[in-house]
């Protein structure tokens, strides 16, 4: 049984931010400090009662979180040591909220995926409950949208506003794309399963793991994979490969 | 017996990304659910922000 360092009731969470290949990494972790700040005082230290400390397995470096959560306290914080960890301690009108001062941050990999093409609601359920299930036995993975409805692309119409939907794995435009869609026949749904990892280890072992748990699936078609033709990510995990 | 799914010969393009892996404690499981939910929900790299999501739940000894 794992435990928690203030010996109360716990969960082991993850926080990710991208890299920026067109600018120094000190500018993507900055961007990351800075949003990370703020989910964890909108959505942690908002609540009674709740500490954050430090889990990172194998640390590049150090974020330290009086900045921009410490400060939350205007000066009143205070470091308190506690469990043999540097703690900052903000005064709140529900006292108090703790939280480690050096929060380590490292690299991992991030975006791997996998789609399991269905041919009904029931293959749907299905299939995704048994994926995330088998992917939550390992070690080090999350992910990020559990099930997403919305794989998309990066090329678009739009680029304003972001990625936007795959069409050409778009189930009710297979008809109007007549040879450009791409859903094999008889299917009508394709989530996406998004895996996020400390080591390339760990997601493809998450990988293999949310793949073999589909394959069986009644109403499951095909597993396949989002990719931008090798040409935005560092990493390709090639899915036939997970099973050699 | 219904027949395997077939794997496509393809691959997940993948990248390197920075992360944070932090344990969060409450008094009680509500709170400790909503906290854990609430701050892995909205994920937003793909629009310039953050993401999360939840490895495990820990018990207290």
């Amino acid at each position: 049984e794992k435990e928690t360092p203030d010996k109360r009731k716990g969960a082991l969470l993850q926080f990710w931010g991208g890299i920026d290949p067109k600018k120094p990494f000190s500018d993507s972790l900055k961007k990351f400090e800075v949003e990370l700040s703020y989910r964890i005082r909108q959505d942690i230290l908002v609540k009674p009662f709740t500490a954050v400390f430090d889990a990172a397995p194998n640390a590049e470096g150090k974020i330290d979180m009086m900045e921009r959560v410490g400060h939350c306290g205007d000066g009143y914080e205070w470091i308190e040591k506690r469990y043999g960890r540097e703690l900052i301690i903000v005064p709140i009108m529900v006292p108090d909220f703790t939280i480690e001062r050096q929060i380590g941050y490292a690299r991992g990999v991030m975006g791997a995926n996998f789609w399991i093409m269905c041919k009904t609601k029931d293959a749907l359920k299905e299939a995704s409950e048994k994926a995330l299930k088998a992917i939550h036995t390992v070690e080090g993975v999350i992910t990020p949208f559990d099930v997403c409805s919305a794989g998309s692309k990066p090329e678009t119409r739009y680029p304003w506003i972001g990625p936007t939907t795959n069409h050409p794995y778009c189930p009710s435009l297979k008809k109007k794309l007549g040879k450009e869609s791409k859903v094999p026949e008889g299917v009508n749904y394709i989530p996406e399963i998004v895996i996020n990892g400390t080591t390339m280890e760990a997601v493809k072992k998450a990988m293999k793991n949310g793949v073999k748990a589909v394959l069986n699936v009644d109403g499951v078609v095909k597993v396949s994979a989002g990719n931008y033709g090798g040409k935005l990510g560092e990493y390709k995990i090639y899915l036939r490969e997970l099973f050699k | 017996m219904a027949k395997s799914a077939e794997i496509e010969d393809t691959y997940a393009e993948a990248f390197a990304g920075i992360y944070t892996r932090v344990i969060i404690t409450a008094d009680d499981e509500e709170t400790l659910r909503k906290a854990a939910e609430d701050a892995t929900a909205t994920p937003s790299i793909v629009i310039g922000r953050v993401e999360g999501g939840i490895e495990n739940w820990l018990s207290e000894k």
